[in-house]
C-alpha cells in the first residue's frame, strides 16, 4: 500500500541536501560523494545527470547544502562545501560543469540561499559567524555584502519570499536575526533570542510576516517579524532536536519538520494544535538530512541512509488516529475525573470551532500556559471535550483524617484508649467501628491487674499465692466484675474453634484447680477473637483500624513482623498522601519493627525558616543565624541585639525576649519590657523563680 | 585517580607545553566575575578542578583574587577567580589596566535563581570599564544556576537579561560591545558546553582544526567527531555539524571511563618514570612488542541509557618516527548500533568519534585517516608554536 504513495531511489552515497528546480520537475541531491540531477514525473524518478561524473575527489565537492537557482540561473545549481567553498554549476555547460568556485569563507558553509526572483544573488551562512552575499553578474569573485551577526556560527539563512531584501538568519547561540540588505548600517534590524541552545533552522511563512524557527531545544517557534513582541506566537514541542522545517505550501497553518537525531520521521504540524503532529511520514531508516515540499501534497526527502524518497501525504499516517480519545484519573479522596473528546474524527482542526480572540478581552480565550496576552491574533485550537468529576463513596477520607488525628495509639491504658476511640468512631457515624472498640474495651478492661495475674500465673504459683493473700481485699471488691468476665469467657470458649484455644482453656482450668483461692481469675484468651478481628479489617483494607488496634493492644498480641510491617507501611503511605505528616511520624515512632522505624532514621531534614519573611535560612556554619532575604538576625535578644543561641526567654504578653541572663538583669530593676513597648512584662516573677542563678 | 593521571602527563613533551614560565603571566587570561554567591568558584572548581558539583556547596567564599594556571591541560590559560564582594572599579587599589590589559575573555556570572538587578548593574559597569581598557576582550555572560528553572522560565530569563543589557548599552551608546549569553548549570553538561565555546573563541587554530575534523568525518563516514581536552572534558573543536547534547554527554562519559581504566590497567612504568625522557628512553625500548594488556574486555554495567556497552580498551605502544609516546584508544559499541571510537591524539587531546556500526567496518581506513589527522594536528600546533616564539 505504501508503495503507491512512496517512491524510492537508492543513491550511491549519503545525501546531505536537496533542492527542487523552479519548474518542479527536477531535483538536485548533494552529498559528500554525489551530486546528481533527478527528474521526477508522475510515475517514476530517473537520474538525468551526474555532476560528479569523471571528476576526481575534491574537498570542494563535499557538499553541505545545495540550491537550485531561478530565473537567470535556472539552469544553475550552487553547492556549499564543508571546507567553505561555494561552487556554481552550469547544467548546460559541456564538459566540466563547475562554473565558478568561491572560497571566501574560512570555515564550513552551512546553508546557502538564492534571492527569490533574482537568481543572481546568493546568500551564504557560514560557521565563521558571517553571512555573505554574492552577485553572479559581478565577474569579480569578491562578496558584495558581508553581514556579521556578532554571534556564533550561522546555521541557516533565508530570504523573505515577499519583501526580497529581507532575510532571516539562525545562529548557534539560539538567536534569530532579521536583516535588510539595503541597510547600510552593519547591524541587524531585529534580533530575537529564540531558543535555548543552538537554533538550527528558519523558514519564512509565504505571507512574509511570520518566521518559524527550530532548534536543539526540541521546539519549533513561530515569530511575527513585523511586531515588536519578544515572545513566540506559537510554540510546538517536538520529540527531538529540530534540524529542518518548511511551511507546507497551500496550507498556511501547517509546517513540516525533521529531527537532527534519534527520530527518523518527518512530522507535519498544525500550529493551531501544537501538541500532536497532524501527519507523520515514517519512511527513512535514519534521520532525514533534508526535505522539500514539491507541491502541497508531495514531499521529497533525503537521508544519510542513501535513500531519496518521494512521498505523498495520503501515505502518511495520522498519529491523531492512534490516540485514545478519553482519559480518566483518580485522586486519593476517591474522586474520579474523566474527559471525553468531542471533536470530529475527520477534521484535525475544526475551523468552525476556532474563535478569534477579541482584542482587549482575552478572558474568553483559552491559551495554554500562563503567557501574557499579546496583541497578536493568536489562533489556537482547543479540541472540544467534556469532562466531569465523579465522587465515588468508597473511602471516607474525612473520617480517616479525624481518626488519624485523634485516635489514641498508646497501649498504656487500654480501656481508656478504647473508650475514647470508640466514642470518636460513634461521633463520626462509624457504628461498627465503635462497637469493635467497645468490645475490645470490655475484653481488656481492668487489664493492668489481670495482666499481672496472667503473667504471674505462668511464672510461678508461689508468687501468686503470696499475692493473692496480700491483694485479698481488693479481690473481694472486684469479684462481681470478674463474674461477668467469666460468663463472657465461657461464651468465647464455646464459640471459638481451634486446637490451641481449647488447649489454652485446658491449661487454665488446670490452673484453676490448682489455685483455688482465685479461681475467678482465669486468664482471658481472647487473642483469637482479636486476631479474627484484625484479619477482618485486613480483608476490608482498613489499615488504619489494624494499626490502631495493634498499637493499643500491643502488649497482648503476638503477630509476626512481616504482617505488622505491611500494615504500617500501608497506613503510613496513606497518611503521607493525606499530608498528615505528624500522625505519620507518631505512627512510625510507635512501631516496633525496625524496617518501619528506619523510615525516619534514613533522612530527616529540618529546615529553618526566617520568622519574618518565611524564606528558608541556609544552614551554613556562619549563615544560619541570619536571613539572607530580609537581612535580619533571627531571634535576636532585645538587650544585646545578638541572636540567641540557647534558651530564649520571652514575655507571653508582648512577645519580646532574649537571653536569659540579660532578661534577668533587666527585670531585676525594671518592670516594663526592654524594647520600650510599654508592656508590663509577666516575665519578672517567672525569672526570679527560675533556679538558674549563675552566682 | 585523577591526580595520578594528571601527574603522569604533568610534564609531557607535547608541543604546546613549551610555553615558558617567563611568559606565564602573559598567558591569555580568563576572568571570572560576578556578584558574591553567584557560583564563580564553583564553576572554576567543577570545570578545571574536577570537583563533584555537590561538593561545591561547601566552598568558602573567595576573599582575594585567585589566579590559577591551567597547565596540565591543553587549555593553556590563566583563570582569575574574583571575589564577588569587591567592586574593582570603586577601589583605587586595583589598576584596571593591570587586570584587563591582557585578558582573553571576561566571564560574568549571574545567579538566575536570585534577583539579578544588582548583577546587571555590576555587569554593565564591568563591561564598560573593561572595554575602555581593552576593547579586544570577549565578554561572556553565564546565566547560571538554571537547573532549578523550568524551560520556559530559562529562556524568559535569558531574554530579559539580554533585553535589559541591550537597552542599557544602547542608552550609553555602546551597542558595539558584544555580549554572548549562555544558560548554564554545574549539575549538567551545559557549563562544559559554554566553556567549550568560550575557549574555542580563544583558540586561533580553531578554523583549521574544524576543517581537519570535517575532512576526517566525511572521509571516514563519521557522524560526529570531537577533539577533547582530556583533563577538563572541554571540547576544543568539533566538526561543523550541530552539536547535540546526547553525543556530547556520551563522549564525556567515555573519557571518564577510559581514564579510570587507564589508571587501573595502564602501563605502570609511566607512573614510575620520573621524567618523560625515561618514558621515551628506557621504558619503551623494552617494549617493542605490544604489551599484553591488549583486548581485555570488560563487561560494564548497563548505564542509565540502558545501553550495554562493550568496552575494549587496549594500549598500543606504537613506535612511530615522530614521537614514541604511548597512544591509548578505546571502542564502545552502543546498543542502538552506534560506535564510539576514541583515539589519543597526544597526552592532552583525545579524538572521539561517533559513527554507525556499518561505517565502522572500514576500521583500517579510519585508523589510517586518524594517523593523517594526528599528523596534521601536530603540524598545526607546531606551526603556531613557531609563530608564537617568533613574535
Amino acid at each position: 500500500m505504501e508503495s503507491n504513495y512512496a517512491k524510492r531511489e537508492r543513491m550511491s552515497g549519503a545525501i546531505n541536501a536537496l533542492s527542487l528546480s523552479p519548474e518542479g520537475n527536477s531535483v538536485v541531491v548533494a552529498g559528500r560523494e554525489i551530486l546528481k540531477i533527478l527528474s521526477i514525473n508522475k510515475t517514476e524518478i530517473t537520474e538525468t545527470l551526474n555532476l560528479r561524473a569523471g571528476s576526481h575527489f575534491n574537498l570542494n565537492y563535499s557538499s553541505n547544502d545545495v540550491k537550485w537557482g531561478n530565473n537567470a540561473t535556472k539552469q544553475k545549481v550552487a553547492t556549499a562545501a564543508t571546507n567553505g567553498a561555494i561552487i556554481l554549476w552550469d547544467l548546460n555547460k559541456i564538459g566540466r560543469k563547475a562554473e565558478r568556485v568561491i572560497t571566501e569563507h574560512t570555515r564550513a558553509v552551512n546553508r546557502i540561499c538564492f534571492q527569490p526572483d533574482n537568481g543572481n544573488i546568493l546568500l551564504s551562512a557560514s560557521q565563521d559567524g558571517t553571512m555573505k552575499c554574492w552577485d553572479f553578474r559581478d565577474p569579480k569573485n569578491g562578496a558584495r555584502y558581508r553581514f556579521e551577526g556578532k554571534s556564533e556560527s550561522v546555521r541557516d539563512v533565508q530570504f523573505n519570499p515577499v519583501s526580497m531584501y529581507e532575510f532571516a538568519a539562525a545562529f548557534e547561540t539560539g538567536t534569530i536575526q532579521k536583516w535588510d540588505m539595503r541597510n547600510p548600517k552593519a547591524l541587524y534590524d531585529r534580533k530575537v533570542s529564540a531558543h535555548n541552545g543552538p537554533c538550527l533552522t528558519v523558514d519564512w511563512h509565504p505571507n512574509g510576516k511570520l518566521v518559524a524557527s527550530g532548534g536543539r531545544d526540541k521546539t519549533i517557534k513561530v515569530w511575527d517579524m513585523t511586531a515588536d513582541s519578544r515572545r513566540p506566537l506559537y510554540t510546538i514541542r517536538t520529540m527531538a532536536s529540530v534540524s529542518r522545517i518548511q511551511w507546507r505550501p497551500g496550507f498556511e497553518n501547517e509546517i513540516a519538520s525533521c529531527a537532527l537525531l534519534t527520530d527518523s520521521r518527518i512530522h507535519i504540524w498544525d500550529i493551531r494544535r501544537p501538541h500532536i503532529a497532524k501527519y507523520t511520514f515514517d519512511e527513512h531508516d535514519t534521520t532525514p538530512t533534508g526535505f522539500m515540499w514539491r507541491n502541497s501534497s508531495e514531499l521529497l526527502s533525503v537521508s544519510k541512509d542513501k535513500w531519496f524518497i518521494r512521498q505523498n501525504i495520503a501515505g502518511a499516517y495520522r498519529p491523531f488516529d492512534l490516540l485514545k480519545r478519553n482519559g480518566m484519573g483518580w485522586n486519593v479522596q476517591g474522586d474520579i475525573v474523566f474527559s471525553i473528546d468531542k471533536s470530529s474524527r475527520n477534521l484535525f482542526v475544526d475551523e468552525n470551532l476556532i474563535t478569534k480572540p477579541i482584542n482587549g478581552s482575552p478572558k474568553n480565550w483559552k491559551r495554554l500556559g500562563t503567557k501574557t496576552a499579546s496583541e497578536e491574533d493568536v489562533i489556537q485550537y482547543v479540541p472540544p471535550q467534556t469532562c466531569g468529576i465523579v465522587h465515588m463513596p468508597l473511602f471516607d477520607f474525612e473520617a480517616f483524617s479525624v481518626f488519624a488525628d485523634n485516635y489514641i495509639i498508646s497501649s498504656e491504658n487500654v480501656a481508656v484508649a478504647c473508650d475514647i476511640n470508640g466514642e470518636l468512631a460513634w461521633k463520626m457515624g462509624r457504628y461498627r467501628t465503635a462497637q469493635t472498640w467497645k468490645i475490645i474495651a470490655m475484653f481488656y478492661s481492668d487489664e493492668p491487674v489481670e495482666a499481672d495475674v496472667e503473667e504471674s500465673i505462668q511464672e510461678s504459683f508461689s508468687f501468686d499465692m503470696d499475692r493473692s493473700t496480700t491483694d485479698d481485699d481488693d479481690e473481694e471488691d472486684d469479684r462481681s466484675s470478674f463474674k461477668v468476665h467469666e460468663e463472657i469467657l465461657e461464651d468465647i470458649s464455646q464459640s471459638s474453634e481451634g486446637d490451641i484455644d481449647s488447649l489454652n482453656t485446658g491449661t487454665s482450668s488446670h490452673v484453676h484447680t490448682m489455685t483455688s483461692s482465685f479461681n475467678l481469675r482465669l486468664p482471658w484468651k481472647h487473642e483469637s477473637v482479636v486476631m479474627e478481628l484484625l484479619n477482618y479489617y485486613t480483608e476490608q483494607g482498613d489499615v488504619q483500624m489494624c494499626v490502631t488496634l495493634y498499637l493499643v493492644l500491643e502488649k497482648y498480641l503476638n503477630i509476626d513482623n512481616e504482617r505488622i510491617e505491611d500494615w504500617f507501611t500501608a497506613y503510613i503511605d496513606l497518611l503521607h498522601r493525606f499530608k498528615l505528616w505528624s500522625t505519620a511520624t507518631a505512627i512510625i515512632k510507635a512501631c516496633k519493627v525496625q524496617n518501619v522505624r528506619e523510615r525516619n532514621e534514613n533522612a530527616t531534614t529540618i529546615n529553618i525558616a526566617c520568622n519574618t519573611c518565611f524564606k528558608l535560612v541556609n544552614g551554613t556554619s556562619s549563615g544560619s543565624w541570619a536571613c539572607d532575604k530580609c537581612h535580619k538576625l533571627l531571634n535576636s535578644c532585645t538587650i544585646c541585639h545578638q541572636t540567641v543561641r540557647g534558651l530564649y526567654v520571652w514575655c507571653q504578653g508582648c512577645n519580646h525576649g532574649g537571653h536569659l541572663s540579660h532578661m534577668k538583669d533587666w527585670f531585676a530593676d525594671e518592670q516594663q519590657c526592654a524594647t520600650g513597648c510599654g508592656h508590663a512584662c509577666v516575665l519578672q516573677p517567672l525569672l526570679s523563680s527560675l533556679p538558674l542563678d549563675e552566682e | 585517580m585523577d591526580d595520578y593521571y594528571q601527574s603522569t602527563n604533568n610534564d609531557s613533551d607535547f608541543a604546546t607545553d613549551t610555553i615558558d614560565d617567563q611568559v606565564l603571566s602573559d598567558k591569555p587570561r580568563i576572568l571570572l566575575m560576578g556578584l558574591q554567591r553567584s557560583g564563580k568558584s564553583s564553576i572554576q572548581r567543577v570545570v578545571f578542578g574536577k570537583m563533584p558539583p555537590n561538593d561545591t556547596l561547601y566552598l568558602e567564599s573567595t576573599t582575594k583574587i585567585q589566579k590559577e594556571d591551567i597547565t596540565r591541560s591543553f587549555i593553556d590559560f590563566q583563570i582569575w577567580d574574583f571575589p564577588g564582594q569587591v567592586d574593582f572599579f570603586d577601589e583605587l587599589a586595583y589598576d584596571p589596566q593591570d587586570i584587563f590589559g591582557t585578558v582573553g575573555a571576561l566571564i560574568f556570572v549571574i545567579d538566575a535563581q536570585d534577583d539579578y538587578n544588582d548583577a546587571l548593574h555590576r555587569l554593565f559597569t564591568t563591561v564598560t570599564s573593561a572595554y575602555a581598557v581593552n576593547p579586544s576582550i570577549t565578554f561572556e555572560v553565564l546565566i547560571h544556576k538554571v537547573d532549578g528553572l523550568s524551560d520556559d522560565y530559562k529562556i524568559d530569563t535569558q531574554r530579559d537579561v539580554q533585553q535589559r543589557m541591550g537597552d542599557a548599552l544602547a542608552d550609553a551608546q555602546m551597542e558595539y560591545i558584544h555580549l554572548t549569553y549562555y544558560l548554564t548549570s554545574i549539575y549538567d553538561n551545559s557549563i562544559y558546553e559554554a566553556f567549550s565555546k568560550i575557549i574555542q573563541k580563544l583558540i586561533r587554530e580553531l578554523p583549521t582544526l574544524e576543517n581537519l575534523l570535517n575532512v576526517l568525518c566525511s572521509n571516514s563516514g563519521i557522524d560526529k567527531a570531537y577533539l577533547f581536552d582530556t583533563l577538563t572534558k572541554i571540547y576544543i573543536a568539533t566538526d561543523s555539524s550541530p552539536v547535540d547534547m546526547q553525543s556530547y554527554e556520551l563522549c564525556s562519559d567515555m573519557i571518564d571511563v577510559c581514564i579510570d581504566v587507564e589508571c587501573i590497567y595502564g602501563p605502570n612504568d609511566l607512573s614510575l618514570a620520573q621524567t618523560p625522557d625515561h618514558i621515551g628512553g628506557d621504558a619503551l625500548d623494552g617494549q617493542q612488542t605490544p604489551i599484553s594488556l591488549d583486548n581485555h574486555e570488560n563487561q560494564l554495567h548497563p548505564d542509565s541509557d540502558s545501553l550495554e556497552r562493550r568496552l575494549i580498551d587496549h594500549q598500543n605502544q606504537e613506535q612511530n618516527t615522530h614521537s614514541s609516546d604511548s597512544e591509548a584508544s578505546s571502542l564502545i559499541k552502543l546498543d542502538n548500533g552506534d560506535v564510539l571510537y576514541m583515539r589519543e591524539v597526544n597526552r592532552l587531546l583525545v579524538l572521539i568519534c561517533l559513527l554507525r556500526q556499518d561505517n565502522f567496518e572500514k576500521h583500517g581506513l579510519i585508523d589510517y585517516n586518524f594517523q593523517c589527522f594526528k599528523e596534521a594536528v601536530t603540524e598545526v600546533f607546531e606551526f603556531s608554536r613557531k609563530r608564537n616564539t617568533q613574535q
